[in-house]
Protein backbone atom coordinates (compact mmCIF):
# COMPACT_ATOMS: atom_id res chain seq x y z
CA UNK A 1 0.00 0.00 0.00
CA UNK A 2 2.46 2.45 1.09
CA UNK A 3 4.31 1.91 -1.75
CA UNK A 4 1.06 2.89 -4.31
CA UNK A 5 0.62 5.68 -2.39
CA UNK A 6 4.43 6.53 -3.06
CA UNK A 7 4.36 5.81 -6.46
CA UNK A 8 1.41 7.84 -7.15
CA UNK A 9 1.57 10.82 -4.76
CA UNK A 10 3.79 14.00 -5.73
CA UNK A 11 6.45 14.07 -3.48
CA UNK A 12 5.97 17.87 -3.21
CA UNK A 13 1.75 17.95 -2.94
CA UNK A 14 2.43 20.50 -5.67
CA UNK A 15 0.49 21.29 -9.12
CA UNK A 16 3.64 21.94 -10.63
CA UNK A 17 6.46 20.68 -11.47
CA UNK A 18 9.90 21.14 -10.08
CA UNK A 19 11.11 23.85 -12.44
CA UNK A 20 8.02 25.74 -12.34
CA UNK A 21 7.69 25.38 -8.28
CA UNK A 22 11.37 27.00 -8.48
CA UNK A 23 9.94 29.63 -10.50
CA UNK A 24 6.95 30.29 -8.80
CA UNK A 25 9.23 29.74 -4.77
CA UNK A 26 9.52 33.18 -3.47
CA UNK A 27 12.06 32.71 -0.76
CA UNK A 28 15.16 33.96 -1.68
CA UNK A 29 17.86 31.30 -2.31
CA UNK A 30 21.37 32.34 -1.78
CA UNK A 31 23.06 29.65 -2.11
CA UNK A 32 26.30 31.13 -2.73
CA UNK A 33 28.95 28.47 -2.90
CA UNK A 34 31.66 30.72 -0.28
CA UNK A 35 35.00 29.33 -0.32
CA UNK A 36 35.83 28.73 3.87
CA UNK A 37 39.15 28.09 5.44
CA UNK A 38 39.94 24.51 6.04
CA UNK A 39 40.01 24.88 9.88
CA UNK A 40 37.66 24.54 13.01
CA UNK A 41 36.67 28.36 13.19
CA UNK A 42 36.83 30.77 10.05
CA UNK A 43 35.16 33.30 11.51
CA UNK A 44 37.91 33.23 13.93
CA UNK A 45 40.72 33.20 11.11
CA UNK A 46 38.58 36.09 9.40
CA UNK A 47 38.40 38.43 12.33
CA UNK A 48 42.62 37.71 12.39
CA UNK A 49 43.25 38.66 9.06
CA UNK A 50 41.00 41.58 7.99
CA UNK A 51 39.70 43.16 11.48
CA UNK A 52 42.29 46.01 11.79
CA UNK A 53 40.16 47.28 14.95
CA UNK A 54 41.19 44.44 16.95
CA UNK A 55 44.57 43.56 15.46
CA UNK A 56 46.49 46.75 13.76
CA UNK A 57 48.87 44.59 12.13
CA UNK A 58 46.22 42.53 10.25
CA UNK A 59 47.76 41.74 6.61
CA UNK A 60 44.69 42.34 4.38
CA UNK A 61 43.15 45.67 5.49
CA UNK A 62 39.47 46.42 4.12
CA UNK A 63 38.11 49.72 3.51
CA UNK A 64 36.05 51.07 6.74
CA UNK A 65 35.18 55.00 7.98
CA UNK A 66 32.18 56.72 7.02
CA UNK A 67 29.62 58.86 7.29
CA UNK A 68 26.19 58.30 5.97
CA UNK A 69 22.41 59.81 6.56
CA UNK A 70 19.32 59.62 5.62
CA UNK A 71 15.90 61.20 7.00
CA UNK A 72 12.07 60.98 6.37
CA UNK A 73 10.41 64.46 4.78
CA UNK A 74 7.29 65.38 3.74
CA UNK A 75 8.74 65.41 0.33
CA UNK A 76 10.10 61.96 0.48
CA UNK A 77 13.65 61.37 1.77
CA UNK A 78 16.89 62.56 1.64
CA UNK A 79 20.27 60.44 1.61
CA UNK A 80 23.64 61.92 1.79
CA UNK A 81 27.29 60.38 2.34
CA UNK A 82 31.16 61.42 2.05
CA UNK A 83 33.08 59.71 -0.31
CA UNK A 84 36.30 58.60 1.88
CA UNK A 85 37.10 54.85 2.41
CA UNK A 86 40.34 54.53 4.60
CA UNK A 87 42.82 51.38 5.28
CA UNK A 88 43.97 52.09 8.77
CA UNK A 89 45.46 55.82 8.77
CA UNK A 90 45.64 55.72 4.82
CA UNK A 91 43.37 56.92 2.68
CA UNK A 92 42.46 54.58 -0.35
CA UNK A 93 40.15 56.66 -1.84
CA UNK A 94 38.33 60.41 -1.71
CA UNK A 95 35.90 58.98 -4.57
CA UNK A 96 34.05 56.31 -3.37
CA UNK A 97 30.19 55.99 -4.28
CA UNK A 98 28.75 55.23 -1.06
CA UNK A 99 25.25 55.51 -2.07
CA UNK A 100 24.04 51.85 -3.84
CA UNK A 101 21.42 52.20 -6.62
CA UNK A 102 19.40 49.30 -5.65
CA UNK A 103 16.99 50.06 -8.84
CA UNK A 104 15.69 53.32 -9.87
CA UNK A 105 13.38 53.64 -6.88
CA UNK A 106 15.13 52.65 -4.30
CA UNK A 107 18.66 53.13 -2.32
CA UNK A 108 20.71 51.43 -0.23
CA UNK A 109 23.99 53.40 1.51
CA UNK A 110 27.69 51.63 2.32
CA UNK A 111 29.27 52.01 6.09
CA UNK A 112 31.45 49.31 7.32
CA UNK A 113 32.92 46.98 4.16
CA UNK A 114 32.72 47.99 0.97
CA UNK A 115 32.42 44.54 -1.11
CA UNK A 116 29.89 43.34 1.87
CA UNK A 117 27.42 46.35 0.87
CA UNK A 118 27.87 46.36 -2.83
CA UNK A 119 27.39 42.58 -3.26
CA UNK A 120 24.52 42.24 -1.30
CA UNK A 121 22.86 45.44 -2.50
CA UNK A 122 23.38 44.32 -5.23
CA UNK A 123 22.05 40.70 -4.82
CA UNK A 124 18.97 42.35 -3.02
CA UNK A 125 18.70 44.20 -6.21
CA UNK A 126 18.35 41.08 -7.85
CA UNK A 127 15.30 40.06 -5.24
CA UNK A 128 13.33 42.77 -5.96
CA UNK A 129 13.09 42.52 -9.61
CA UNK A 130 12.23 38.71 -9.04
CA UNK A 131 9.51 40.19 -6.65
CA UNK A 132 8.74 42.65 -9.57
CA UNK A 133 8.19 39.89 -11.86
CA UNK A 134 6.60 37.19 -9.59
CA UNK A 135 3.88 39.87 -8.14
CA UNK A 136 3.42 42.31 -10.86
CA UNK A 137 4.04 44.99 -8.35
CA UNK A 138 7.05 46.80 -6.68
CA UNK A 139 8.55 45.16 -3.63
CA UNK A 140 7.80 47.50 -0.72
CA UNK A 141 10.56 48.99 1.51
CA UNK A 142 9.44 47.34 4.06
CA UNK A 143 10.18 43.22 2.74
CA UNK A 144 13.15 44.52 0.54
CA UNK A 145 15.13 45.38 3.81
CA UNK A 146 13.77 42.47 5.69
CA UNK A 147 15.01 40.51 3.04
CA UNK A 148 18.50 41.85 3.27
CA UNK A 149 17.79 41.58 7.33
CA UNK A 150 17.44 37.96 6.78
CA UNK A 151 20.64 37.13 4.95
CA UNK A 152 22.84 39.29 6.75
CA UNK A 153 21.86 37.67 9.77
CA UNK A 154 21.82 34.16 8.27
CA UNK A 155 25.36 34.48 7.98
CA UNK A 156 25.59 35.99 11.71
CA UNK A 157 29.16 35.59 13.31
CA UNK A 158 31.20 34.83 10.32
CA UNK A 159 32.66 38.32 9.76
CA UNK A 160 30.40 40.39 7.76
CA UNK A 161 30.63 44.23 8.19
CA UNK A 162 27.60 46.63 6.94
CA UNK A 163 25.43 49.36 8.23
CA UNK A 164 23.27 50.12 5.73
CA UNK A 165 20.10 52.50 5.76
CA UNK A 166 17.15 51.43 2.60
CA UNK A 167 15.41 54.25 1.18
CA UNK A 168 12.29 54.15 -0.72
CA UNK A 169 8.91 55.57 -1.53
CA UNK A 170 6.04 53.30 -2.12
CA UNK A 171 2.57 54.20 -2.47
CA UNK A 172 1.57 51.58 0.08
CA UNK A 173 4.13 52.88 2.46
CA UNK A 174 4.99 56.62 1.63
CA UNK A 175 8.64 58.11 2.27
CA UNK A 176 10.36 54.59 4.16
CA UNK A 177 13.53 54.06 5.99
CA UNK A 178 14.97 51.12 7.25
CA UNK A 179 18.56 50.88 8.97
CA UNK A 180 19.87 47.09 8.36
CA UNK A 181 22.90 46.09 10.28
CA UNK A 182 25.24 43.07 9.63
CA UNK A 183 24.24 42.03 13.45
CA UNK A 184 20.72 41.80 11.79
CA UNK A 185 19.14 44.52 13.45
CA UNK A 186 16.36 46.21 10.98
CA UNK A 187 14.58 49.16 12.65
CA UNK A 188 12.03 51.58 10.75
CA UNK A 189 12.76 55.10 11.39
CA UNK A 190 12.64 59.05 10.32
CA UNK A 191 15.87 59.71 10.45
CA UNK A 192 19.10 57.83 10.88
CA UNK A 193 23.12 58.71 10.64
CA UNK A 194 25.35 55.55 10.47
CA UNK A 195 29.17 54.93 10.48
CA UNK A 196 32.57 56.96 12.28
CA UNK A 197 31.15 60.11 11.88
CA UNK A 198 27.41 59.68 12.94
CA UNK A 199 27.61 61.97 15.95
CA UNK A 200 28.64 64.98 14.52
CA UNK A 201 26.03 64.10 11.57
CA UNK A 202 23.24 63.59 14.06
CA UNK A 203 24.15 66.87 16.24
CA UNK A 204 23.76 68.92 12.72
CA UNK A 205 20.73 66.88 11.93
CA UNK A 206 18.94 66.75 15.03
CA UNK A 207 19.23 70.52 15.92
CA UNK A 208 17.22 71.57 12.33
CA UNK A 209 15.35 68.55 11.25
CA UNK A 210 11.24 68.83 11.17
CA UNK A 211 8.77 66.34 9.24
CA UNK A 212 7.66 69.74 7.02
CA UNK A 213 10.95 70.70 5.63
CA UNK A 214 10.92 72.05 1.89
CA UNK A 215 12.93 70.24 -0.56
CA UNK A 216 15.41 72.81 -0.38
CA UNK A 217 15.48 73.03 2.85
CA UNK A 218 16.34 69.23 3.33
CA UNK A 219 18.83 68.51 0.50
CA UNK A 220 20.62 71.64 2.96
CA UNK A 221 20.28 70.07 5.86
CA UNK A 222 21.56 66.76 4.48
CA UNK A 223 24.53 68.23 2.97
CA UNK A 224 25.63 70.80 5.97
CA UNK A 225 25.25 67.64 8.16
CA UNK A 226 27.86 65.50 5.82
CA UNK A 227 30.21 68.66 5.96
CA UNK A 228 29.57 69.29 9.58
CA UNK A 229 31.24 65.33 9.87
CA UNK A 230 33.38 65.86 7.55
CA UNK A 231 34.83 68.61 8.85
CA UNK A 232 35.63 66.54 12.87
CA UNK A 233 36.09 63.04 11.95
CA UNK A 234 38.92 62.15 10.03
CA UNK A 235 38.12 58.97 8.36
CA UNK A 236 35.42 61.03 6.84
CA UNK A 237 35.98 63.46 4.00
CA UNK A 238 36.10 63.94 0.21
CA UNK A 239 32.81 64.78 -1.58
CA UNK A 240 29.35 64.99 -0.47
CA UNK A 241 27.01 62.68 -2.25
CA UNK A 242 23.09 64.21 -1.91
CA UNK A 243 19.95 62.27 -3.43
CA UNK A 244 16.61 63.02 -3.37
CA UNK A 245 14.29 60.03 -3.52
CA UNK A 246 10.61 60.89 -4.29
CA UNK A 247 7.77 58.31 -5.38
CA UNK A 248 8.93 58.47 -8.86
CA UNK A 249 12.06 57.35 -8.54
CA UNK A 250 15.35 58.43 -7.14
CA UNK A 251 17.05 61.98 -8.76
CA UNK A 252 20.79 63.09 -7.56
CA UNK A 253 21.54 66.20 -6.73
CA UNK A 254 25.61 66.29 -7.12
CA UNK A 255 29.00 64.78 -5.58
CA UNK A 256 30.36 67.85 -4.57
CA UNK A 257 33.87 68.37 -3.07
CA UNK A 258 33.13 69.25 0.30
CA UNK A 259 36.36 71.75 0.19
CA UNK A 260 35.25 74.66 -1.87
CA UNK A 261 31.62 73.91 0.68
CA UNK A 262 33.21 74.51 3.63
CA UNK A 263 34.98 77.51 2.74
CA UNK A 264 31.86 78.75 1.07
CA UNK A 265 29.70 77.75 4.15
CA UNK A 266 32.11 79.70 6.51
CA UNK A 267 32.30 83.20 4.54
CA UNK A 268 28.58 83.30 3.30
CA UNK A 269 27.06 81.97 6.23
CA UNK A 270 29.28 83.16 8.92
CA UNK A 271 29.70 79.48 10.46
CA UNK A 272 32.54 77.20 11.11
CA UNK A 273 33.99 80.90 13.11
CA UNK A 274 36.33 78.59 14.99
CA UNK A 275 38.24 78.24 12.10
CA UNK A 276 40.73 80.53 11.44
CA UNK A 277 43.58 80.74 8.69
CA UNK A 278 46.18 82.32 10.74
CA UNK A 279 47.91 80.39 12.88
CA UNK B 1 33.30 17.27 1.37
CA UNK B 2 36.09 14.87 0.78
CA UNK B 3 38.12 12.73 3.12
CA UNK B 4 40.67 13.06 1.61
CA UNK B 5 41.39 16.47 1.78
CA UNK B 6 42.43 16.26 5.98
CA UNK B 7 44.30 19.57 6.48
CA UNK B 8 48.17 19.02 6.96
CA UNK B 9 47.92 21.65 10.16
CA UNK B 10 47.07 20.83 13.48
CA UNK B 11 43.16 21.88 13.86
CA UNK B 12 42.31 24.76 16.06
CA UNK B 13 40.24 24.48 18.62
CA UNK B 14 40.57 20.66 19.32
CA UNK B 15 36.49 19.94 21.09
CA UNK B 16 37.96 18.63 24.79
CA UNK B 17 41.02 20.35 24.52
CA UNK B 18 41.86 24.03 25.61
CA UNK B 19 40.18 26.95 23.40
CA UNK B 20 43.91 28.60 22.00
CA UNK B 21 43.81 32.14 20.92
CA UNK B 22 46.65 31.79 18.64
CA UNK B 23 46.24 31.38 15.07
CA UNK B 24 48.43 29.26 13.28
CA UNK B 25 47.18 28.82 10.26
CA UNK B 26 48.71 31.72 8.44
CA UNK B 27 48.32 30.82 4.59
CA UNK B 28 49.49 34.42 3.40
CA UNK B 29 53.07 35.82 2.49
CA UNK B 30 53.34 39.43 1.46
CA UNK B 31 56.06 39.12 -1.78
CA UNK B 32 55.86 42.73 -2.20
CA UNK B 33 55.74 44.66 -5.45
CA UNK B 34 53.72 47.33 -7.07
CA UNK B 35 51.55 48.22 -9.80
CA UNK B 36 49.89 50.87 -11.94
CA UNK B 37 47.36 51.59 -14.24
CA UNK B 38 47.06 54.71 -16.36
CA UNK B 39 43.62 55.11 -18.30
CA UNK B 40 44.06 57.63 -21.46
CA UNK B 41 40.57 58.40 -23.95
CA UNK B 42 41.60 55.17 -25.68
CA UNK B 43 44.70 53.93 -24.55
CA UNK B 44 45.66 52.26 -21.14
CA UNK B 45 48.91 50.95 -19.81
CA UNK B 46 49.46 48.61 -16.57
CA UNK B 47 52.48 48.27 -15.27
CA UNK B 48 54.26 46.31 -12.78
CA UNK B 49 57.87 45.59 -10.99
CA UNK B 50 59.15 42.31 -11.35
CA UNK B 51 60.69 41.61 -7.86
CA UNK B 52 59.59 39.27 -6.14
CA UNK B 53 60.09 39.05 -2.65
CA UNK B 54 59.66 37.26 0.71
CA UNK B 55 60.80 39.59 3.80
CA UNK B 56 63.84 40.74 3.03
CA UNK B 57 64.54 38.15 0.45
CA UNK B 58 64.30 38.62 -3.43
CA UNK B 59 62.80 35.36 -4.88
CA UNK B 60 63.17 36.62 -8.23
CA UNK B 61 64.17 39.56 -10.50
CA UNK B 62 61.76 38.31 -13.39
CA UNK B 63 58.55 37.50 -11.78
CA UNK B 64 55.73 39.46 -14.05
CA UNK B 65 53.03 40.75 -12.45
CA UNK B 66 50.96 41.86 -15.27
CA UNK B 67 49.03 39.48 -17.09
CA UNK B 68 46.73 39.45 -20.62
CA UNK B 69 43.44 37.29 -20.07
CA UNK B 70 43.72 36.46 -23.72
CA UNK B 71 45.58 36.64 -26.70
CA UNK B 72 42.70 38.31 -28.72
CA UNK B 73 41.73 40.37 -25.88
CA UNK B 74 42.26 43.91 -24.93
CA UNK B 75 41.49 42.56 -21.22
CA UNK B 76 44.51 43.66 -19.03
CA UNK B 77 44.59 42.22 -15.28
CA UNK B 78 47.54 43.51 -12.65
CA UNK B 79 47.70 41.88 -9.44
CA UNK B 80 49.98 42.16 -6.67
CA UNK B 81 49.79 40.85 -2.88
CA UNK B 82 50.29 37.43 -2.30
CA UNK B 83 51.93 35.86 -5.38
CA UNK B 84 49.96 32.50 -5.11
CA UNK B 85 46.68 34.25 -5.00
CA UNK B 86 47.52 36.46 -7.50
CA UNK B 87 48.24 34.22 -10.14
CA UNK B 88 45.66 31.80 -9.23
CA UNK B 89 43.07 35.22 -9.68
CA UNK B 90 45.11 35.92 -12.71
CA UNK B 91 44.68 31.82 -13.74
CA UNK B 92 40.68 32.15 -12.80
CA UNK B 93 40.31 35.27 -15.00
CA UNK B 94 42.37 33.89 -18.08
CA UNK B 95 40.09 31.07 -17.94
CA UNK B 96 36.94 32.64 -18.21
CA UNK B 97 37.49 35.18 -20.75
CA UNK B 98 39.65 33.04 -23.32
CA UNK B 99 38.72 30.06 -25.03
CA UNK B 100 40.68 26.73 -23.34
CA UNK B 101 39.64 23.67 -22.65
CA UNK B 102 36.08 24.46 -22.49
CA UNK B 103 34.66 20.73 -21.25
CA UNK B 104 37.71 20.45 -18.54
CA UNK B 105 37.29 24.09 -17.61
CA UNK B 106 35.51 24.34 -13.52
CA UNK B 107 33.99 27.68 -14.25
CA UNK B 108 31.86 27.22 -17.25
CA UNK B 109 33.54 29.05 -19.99
CA UNK B 110 32.26 32.43 -20.91
CA UNK B 111 33.31 32.65 -24.89
CA UNK B 112 31.54 28.94 -25.70
CA UNK B 113 28.29 30.48 -24.01
CA UNK B 114 28.44 33.18 -25.23
CA UNK B 115 28.22 32.52 -29.34
CA UNK B 116 32.13 33.17 -29.55
CA UNK B 117 32.46 36.11 -28.44
CA UNK B 118 34.88 38.33 -26.07
CA UNK B 119 33.91 39.64 -22.94
CA UNK B 120 33.40 42.91 -22.55
CA UNK B 121 35.55 45.39 -19.98
CA UNK B 122 32.61 46.14 -17.85
CA UNK B 123 31.31 42.15 -17.71
CA UNK B 124 35.21 41.18 -16.38
CA UNK B 125 34.97 43.48 -14.19
CA UNK B 126 31.61 41.69 -12.59
CA UNK B 127 33.09 39.36 -12.98
CA UNK B 128 36.34 39.42 -10.98
CA UNK B 129 34.04 41.06 -8.65
CA UNK B 130 32.02 37.80 -7.76
CA UNK B 131 35.47 35.80 -7.57
CA UNK B 132 36.97 38.08 -4.97
CA UNK B 133 33.88 38.31 -2.92
CA UNK B 134 33.25 34.32 -3.61
CA UNK B 135 36.25 34.26 -1.22
CA UNK B 136 35.11 36.33 1.17
CA UNK B 137 35.62 34.49 4.19
CA UNK B 138 38.85 32.72 3.24
CA UNK B 139 40.12 36.06 1.35
CA UNK B 140 42.64 35.76 -1.33
CA UNK B 141 45.09 38.41 -0.52
CA UNK B 142 45.77 40.03 -3.78
CA UNK B 143 44.96 43.72 -4.86
CA UNK B 144 43.69 43.62 -8.78
CA UNK B 145 43.57 46.07 -11.20
CA UNK B 146 41.29 45.45 -14.59
CA UNK B 147 41.92 47.34 -17.51
CA UNK B 148 40.43 47.32 -21.03
CA UNK B 149 39.07 48.86 -23.94
CA UNK B 150 35.20 48.81 -24.36
CA UNK B 151 33.33 48.16 -27.05
CA UNK B 152 33.77 52.30 -28.20
CA UNK B 153 37.51 51.97 -27.79
CA UNK B 154 37.37 53.93 -24.84
CA UNK B 155 39.81 52.50 -21.93
CA UNK B 156 38.64 51.46 -19.00
CA UNK B 157 40.07 50.84 -15.54
CA UNK B 158 39.01 49.34 -12.15
CA UNK B 159 40.39 48.48 -9.17
CA UNK B 160 39.70 46.05 -6.76
CA UNK B 161 40.17 45.30 -2.60
CA UNK B 162 40.84 42.29 -2.02
CA UNK B 163 36.87 40.86 -1.11
CA UNK B 164 35.94 42.35 -4.63
CA UNK B 165 34.84 46.09 -3.92
CA UNK B 166 34.97 47.98 -6.86
CA UNK B 167 34.33 51.20 -8.68
CA UNK B 168 31.67 50.36 -11.84
CA UNK B 169 32.68 54.19 -13.29
CA UNK B 170 35.79 52.62 -13.42
CA UNK B 171 39.11 55.12 -12.94
CA UNK B 172 41.91 56.96 -14.64
CA UNK B 173 44.66 55.99 -12.26
CA UNK B 174 45.18 53.15 -9.94
CA UNK B 175 47.93 52.05 -8.26
CA UNK B 176 48.41 49.17 -5.31
CA UNK B 177 51.40 47.03 -3.87
CA UNK B 178 53.85 48.08 -1.48
CA UNK B 179 54.78 51.19 -2.69
CA UNK B 180 51.29 52.64 -3.87
CA UNK B 181 51.85 54.71 -0.61
CA UNK B 182 54.46 56.26 -2.83
CA UNK B 183 52.70 56.35 -6.35
CA UNK B 184 49.13 57.19 -5.18
CA UNK B 185 50.11 60.80 -4.51
CA UNK B 186 52.48 61.01 -7.37
CA UNK B 187 49.93 59.85 -9.89
CA UNK B 188 46.94 62.30 -8.42
CA UNK B 189 48.84 64.88 -9.05
CA UNK B 190 50.45 64.20 -12.46
CA UNK B 191 46.74 62.90 -13.84
CA UNK B 192 44.35 64.50 -11.88
CA UNK B 193 45.78 67.17 -11.58
CA UNK B 194 44.68 67.58 -7.89
CA UNK B 195 46.36 70.63 -6.11
CA UNK B 196 47.10 72.45 -9.51
CA UNK B 197 45.86 75.91 -10.31
CA UNK B 198 45.40 77.51 -13.29
CA UNK B 199 48.84 80.33 -12.88
CA UNK B 200 47.30 83.55 -12.39
CA UNK B 201 44.24 82.67 -10.06
CA UNK B 202 45.94 83.18 -7.08
CA UNK B 203 45.01 79.49 -6.59
CA UNK B 204 41.24 80.11 -6.98
CA UNK B 205 40.74 77.71 -10.75
CA UNK B 206 41.95 74.28 -10.54
CA UNK B 207 43.80 72.90 -13.28
CA UNK B 208 40.84 71.43 -15.94
CA UNK B 209 41.78 67.43 -16.05
CA UNK B 210 42.44 66.42 -19.67
CA UNK B 211 42.98 62.78 -21.33
CA UNK B 212 46.84 62.46 -21.44
CA UNK B 213 49.00 61.32 -24.82
CA UNK B 214 50.51 57.99 -24.76
CA UNK B 215 53.62 59.61 -24.66
CA UNK B 216 53.21 61.30 -21.53
CA UNK B 217 51.63 58.69 -19.55
CA UNK B 218 54.84 56.11 -20.50
CA UNK B 219 56.99 58.78 -19.02
CA UNK B 220 54.58 58.97 -15.70
CA UNK B 221 54.54 55.34 -15.45
CA UNK B 222 58.72 54.91 -15.55
CA UNK B 223 58.86 58.10 -13.28
CA UNK B 224 56.65 56.43 -10.97
CA UNK B 225 58.69 52.69 -11.00
CA UNK B 226 62.34 54.44 -10.66
CA UNK B 227 61.06 56.63 -7.94
CA UNK B 228 59.27 53.93 -6.06
CA UNK B 229 62.75 51.63 -6.61
CA UNK B 230 64.81 54.71 -4.90
CA UNK B 231 62.75 54.59 -2.18
CA UNK B 232 60.98 50.99 -0.95
CA UNK B 233 63.30 47.73 -0.95
CA UNK B 234 60.68 45.56 -2.34
CA UNK B 235 60.52 47.72 -5.70
CA UNK B 236 63.10 47.22 -8.21
CA UNK B 237 64.38 44.89 -10.68
CA UNK B 238 62.24 45.34 -13.75
CA UNK B 239 59.95 47.22 -15.12
CA UNK B 240 56.64 45.36 -16.86
CA UNK B 241 54.68 47.95 -19.26
CA UNK B 242 51.50 46.50 -20.81
CA UNK B 243 49.97 48.97 -23.33
CA UNK B 244 47.06 48.35 -24.52
CA UNK B 245 45.84 50.87 -28.13
CA UNK B 246 42.87 51.04 -29.76
CA UNK B 247 45.13 51.84 -32.41
CA UNK B 248 48.04 50.16 -31.86
CA UNK B 249 46.53 46.95 -30.42
CA UNK B 250 48.69 45.45 -27.49
CA UNK B 251 52.83 45.60 -27.01
CA UNK B 252 54.42 44.64 -23.93
CA UNK B 253 57.68 45.94 -23.17
CA UNK B 254 59.89 45.78 -20.25
CA UNK B 255 62.62 47.91 -19.15
CA UNK B 256 65.53 47.61 -16.38
CA UNK B 257 64.73 49.18 -13.05
CA UNK B 258 68.17 49.33 -10.32
CA UNK B 259 68.53 46.27 -9.08
CA UNK B 260 70.11 46.93 -5.39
Amino acid sequence: MDALVARYASPQDSFYDDDEQSILDTRPSHDHAFALPPIAQPSAFLRAVTDDHKNPECPIKLAHGTTTLAFRFQGGIVVATDSRATAGNWIASQTVKKVIEINDKMLGTMAGGAADCQFWLNYLGMECRLHELRHKRRITVAAASKILANIVYSYKGMGLSMGTMIAGVTAQEGPALYYVDSDGTRLQGDLFCVGSGQTFAYGVLDREYRYDLTTEEALALGSRSILAATHRDAYSGGSINLYHVKEEGWVKHGFTDTHPVFWKTKQEKGEFSNVTVDF
Amino acid sequence: MSFLATPSYPQQNVPGGEPTQRHGFNPYADNGGSIIGIAGDDFLIMAGDTRHTAGYNINSRTERKVYRLGEESSLVLATVGFGADAKWLADTMKRAVDVCFPRLSMMKDFKFQHNLKDMTVSAAAQFLFTILYGNRFFPKYAYCILGGLDKNGKARLFSYDPVGSYSKEGERRAAAGAASSLIVPFLDNQVEFKNQYVPGTQGMTERPVEYLPLEKVEMLVKDAFTSATERHIEVGDGLQMVIVSAQHGVREEIIELKRD
